[in-house]
Order: structure tokens, then C-alpha cells, then sequence
């Protein structure tokens, strides 16, 4: 064995990975992901040529909780939703590497903003009403980089978080000042609703990323990084692999769209001042 | 025979698969456990039975499980020995802390639920219980959860329109479980509000069951109704400490769960 070969070897032999997944408003609880979370940690070890159990993973369904998890020590990779990334990656050093191509939308979805039909014709329609989606924790992804093609949204908007999407648009159906964003996935199953006739799309962002895989606060050797990155791009190749991608509902990891990436991360900065 | 008791299998996960949650069934015979001879169908559920009532006496319920598995081929007209079949096997799940084990149960309760419709389609037992399989596998087979879950609302929307009634109202107040605890759409069936409506149904249907109270408090809570969600808990572990619910079986599984969402 050469000495960079035992460099290497001692580096990837190292502690072990934490792998944190943050979609806040998505289902699913850490607890109730785990099984999912370990079958993804031993398989992505597996493909990118680490000993078992050097990667471990966890899934957050709150944004709090993640973020925390974040901040410890072994927390050295991450995949991440977009309004999550945008609101909290410059204060948790999250260095964007790959995009999760989700199943069913790909590595890029376009948000719509769904209102009773009739009721809205712009922006300014808006006033006073309430915004719900899934992104509210990041009331300035959902005001600026989704809706940023729309126009300039009134100071009286309120956004808010919710998860109960189906609550939402019924209480948009019932006539109340409620508008809702919904990400790819919840816009491409808008139609199957019984009461879809009653909404309609008023709004739709830019293409943007689904999910974005960071690295977190330089805490990966770049031999650790490369091992995982050809890990995590070929993770699909091993039939446990791909099982375990299926189960969190990916179809894979793609390299990242930089310049749709900069887009958002501009118009959320603009939204957030 | 059974009544339809506890109902805390459901996964609720971070995502779901799209495998089919059904599969081609092997033949029942390779279901059954131990040969019986040629004891009479009849003879054999009502023996079924008697070992069913020793609950929690797990060993008594998997002979129960093997009888029931043997007089649906004793008598492949009828779907009694199927139903009482996955009545045991979904028993046996719920309290089955070995994956694999579990995994199993579930898996083989589903496929007996699949046999059970192929002999009587428009059953509503069958229904029923291949429904509450369906939900058992999804617990620990992930990728069958999207398209599981989806059948399961599916078979109890259906159930609970032909007879609303059956098991203690048993439809609506597993939809309304369902509805509360599976991801929401579109990913899956998941919907609070409208777990509540047919929490309240279940109630409405069958009042004095408590396990139709301890769902709706389950539901209320999710629905953010803390106090109505409290005092149906209460209503429950009341029920369940009287007449004629005190000397059922499961009684102590409904109060502790009944305990567990009041101390949440």
C-alpha cells in the first residue's frame, strides 16, 4: 500500500457520516422514516466503497428540528428542500453539491399558486388574504422566489405553513381569503381533486430544484466528499440502492442546475430584505 | 367471531413507494400451518373461536390462526375460515415486535384477504379485513404503502357503504385512522378533516364501542380539538370499564391506548 493509498483509506475509515434530511411539511416523522433513513445510510455506504455503518441517516419533518441536527458535529452531508436550503444555508454553511431528482417531478418543479376560480386576477387581489403552503416556514420563498414572475405581492399577505393542503384548498373552495402554493407533485395532482373545477391556477413559478444535497460547514474531507459523491450519484446501480431510493421517494441524484439555483437564490434575497 | 380491535399498525412514513401491495397469492394450502385431517369446517372455526377468546394468550391465537387456515380448505366455498384467518394473523401483527416475523403475518394475512375476494367478491368481511392486512404490510414494507394505503381507503369506503355497521362500525373508524395517520395528498389518503367525518360516523353508528371513542379522540387531537379529543378518550376507557366491554379480551390495549394519547 502506497502512503496517499493509506491516506486515503484512514480518511474514509473515519467517523461516521450523518447524513440529514430536512423537508419540512412533508410526511412522515424522524421516527417513522428511520427504517428508511438506515436501508439509505447502509446502502449508500455500500455503493461508495465505505465500511458498513461509517454513514447513518435521519429524516426531519419540521424545520427547527433539522436545522439542529444540522449544527452537530458529525452532520457532514444533507439533502434539503429548496425554500429550506434558501432560508437556512448561509447561516448553517450548507454548500450545494448534487439535486434530488424526486420521483414523479425530476430535480426541478414548478410551484403554482392555486385560488378559487375568479378570484384572483394579480397580485394586488391579494390583499389581506392569507398564502398557505408547505414553503411558509419561508414566507420569502414562497412571496419572492416562487411567485417572484408574478408581480410584487401586497404587505398585508400572510403567509403561513401548513401541511394540510387539502384544508387549505377547501377553505379557497368555501369562498375565504385563502390562496395556497403548491409544490410540483401537489400541482400535478391538482386535477385529480373531486372539487378542482372550483380552483385554478393563478400563478406558477420559474423551474426551480427540488431538493438540494449540500455538504455541511466543510466537515467532509474532499476524499470523503468524492467516495460519497460517486456514491450517491450511482446509488440507483445496486439493487438495494435503488430500493432504498424508492422508498424515499427519489429517483436519484443529478448534478445541480447552478444557474437555476442562482436565480432563486437571488430572488429569495430580494423577498428577505 | 372477532371484533375488530386495535387499530395501531398504520405506517405513516416519509414517503411511499409505488410496488403493488398485491401480489399473486400462493396457493392456501401452503398458507395453513398443521394438517387436520378431515374435521369439518364448521367444527374446526368454532374450535378457531374458543382458542381466539384466550387472547392475549399468543400461542392460543396462532392456533386459531392455523384452524381458520384450515377449514378455508376444508370448505372452499365459503370465505369464514379466510376472515377469521386474518383476524388472527392482524392480532398477532399488531403485537409481533420481530420484523421479519411481523413482516410475515402481514404479508400472508393480504394474501388470504386476496383468496378471500377471489371466493366471494363482493364480500364485505373480506373487504374489510384484506384492508386492514393491506395496512399491516404497509408498516413494514415500504414500497407498498403508496399503492397499499390507496386499496385500503379504497376496500373501506366500500365496506362502509354495503354494511356500515359491520364489526362495531368497524369501516368508518378505520378509515378515520387512516385518514389521520397516512400521508396526505397527493401522496397518499391521508386527510384529517375528513378522518373526522367518519370518526364521528363510527360514533354516531356504534356509541357505546370504545374503540370508536378512543378514535375519535385520536382524530379530535389531530384536528387540533384538544378538549372534545380528551373527553371522548375519557368516554372510552369509561366504556371500556363496564358492561359488556369490561371481559372482552382487548380491553387492556384499548385503555393503554386510550392512556397513551391522553398523556400526549
Amino acid at each position: 500500500m502506497t502512503l496517499s493509498t493509506l491516506l486515503a483509506a484512514i480518511a474514509l475509515a473515519a467517523d461516521p457520516v450523518a447524513f440529514v434530511a430536512v423537508a419540512p411539511g412533508y410526511p412522515g416523522t424522524t421516527a417513522e422514516a428511520q427504517a428508511s433513513m438506515d436501508a439509505f445510510a447502509a446502502a449508500l455506504a455500500a455503493q461508495s466503497g465505505l465500511p458498513a455503518g461509517s454513514v447513518t441517516a435521519a429524516y426531519f419533518e419540521k424545520d427547527r428540528p433539522g436545522a439542529e441536527r444540522l449544527q452537530k458535529p458529525d452532520a457532514a452531508l444533507g439533502m434539503v428542500a429548496l425554500p429550506f436550503f434558501l432560508k437556512e444555508g448561509e447561516a448553517l454553511r450548507l454548500e450545494p453539491r448534487l439535486g434530488a431528482a424526486q420521483k414523479g417531478t425530476g430535480a426541478t418543479e414548478v410551484w403554482a399558486l392555486v385560488a378559487k376560480k375568479g378570484r384572483v386576477n394579480g397580485p394586488a387581489s391579494l390583499d389581506g388574504w392569507q398564502v398557505s403552503s408547505v414553503a411558509g416556514y419561508a414566507p420569502a420563498f414562497v412571496t419572492g422566489t416562487a411567485l417572484a414572475g408574478w408581480g410584487r405581492m401586497p404587505s398585508t399577505v400572510k403567509v403561513v405553513q401548513s401541511s394540510q393542503v387539502l384544508s387549505s384548498l377547501r377553505k379557497a373552495v368555501a369562498g375565504e381569503n385563502v390562496a395556497v402554493l403548491l409544490d410540483g407533485a401537489q400541482a400535478a395532482a391538482l386535477p385529480t381533486l373531486p372539487f378542482a373545477a372550483e380552483l385554478e391556477v393563478v400563478a406558477r413559478s420559474a423551474p426551480l430544484p427540488t431538493g438540494v444535497v449540500v455538504t455541511v460547514a466543510k466537515r467532509l474531507t474532499p476524499e470523503r466528499w468524492k467516495a460519497l459523491e460517486k456514491g450517491l450519484r450511482q446509488l440507483g446501480d445496486r439493487p438495494d440502492g435503488a430500493a432504498a431510493l424508492e422508498a424515499i421517494r427519489l429517483q436519484g441524484f443529478v448534478p445541480l442546475d447552478s444557474e437555476l439555483l442562482a436565480a432563486a437564490r437571488k430572488a429569495y434575497a430580494g423577498a428577505a430584505k | 367471531m372477532i371484533r375488530a380491535a386495535r387499530i395501531g399498525w398504520l405506517a405513516v412514513l416519509l414517503g411511499a413507494g409505488c410496488a403493488s401491495a398485491l401480489k399473486e397469492p400462493p396457493p392456501i394450502a401452503t398458507l395453513q400451518r398443521e394438517p387436520t385431517g378431515t374435521v369439518p369446517a364448521n367444527a374446526l372455526l368454532q374450535e378457531a373461536a374458543e382458542e381466539y377468546e384466550k387472547r392475549p394468550d399468543r400461542a392460543a391465537v396462532r392456533r386459531a390462526e392455523g384452524l381458520c387456515l384450515a377449514a378455508a380448505q376444508a370448505d372452499e366455498s365459503q370465505v369464514a375460515g379466510l376472515v377469521c384467518a386474518i383476524q388472527a394473523k392482524s392480532w398477532l401483527a399488531e403485537r409481533e415486535q420481530d420484523v421479519k416475523v411481523r413482516t410475515d403475518l402481514a404479508v400472508s394475512a393480504v394474501q388470504a384477504g386476496q383468496w378471500c375476494l377471489r371466493r366471494e367478491p363482493t364480500s364485505v368481511p373480506c373487504k374489510f379485513w384484506l384492508a386492514v392486512a393491506l395496512g399491516l404490510q404497509a408498516r413494514d414494507r415500504p414500497t407498498t404503502v403508496e399503492d397499499g394505503l390507496k386499496r385500503m381507503a379504497q376496500l373501506l369506503r366500500e365496506a362502509a357503504s354495503e354494511a356500515p355497521g359491520f364489526e362495531e362500525a368497524g369501516p368508518e373508524r378505520v378509515l378515520a385512522i387512516l385518514l389521520v395517520r397516512a400521508p396526505g395528498w397527493p401522496i397518499g389518503p391521508g386527510d384529517d378533516e375528513g378522518g373526522l367525518v367518519h370518526a364521528r360516523r363510527a360514533v354516531e353508528l356504534r356509541p357505546g364501542y370504545p374503540p370508536n371513542q378512543l378514535a375519535l379522540g385520536e382524530v379530535l387531537l389531530k384536528n387540533g380539538q384538544k378538549a372534545k379529543g380528551r373527553e371522548a378518550l375519557l368516554r372510552a376507557v369509561e366504556l371500556a370499564g363496564g358492561p359488556p366491554w369490561s371481559g372482552n379480551p382487548d380491553v387492556t390495549t384499548w385503555v393503554a391506548d386510550a392512556q397513551a394519547l391522553l398523556s400526549r
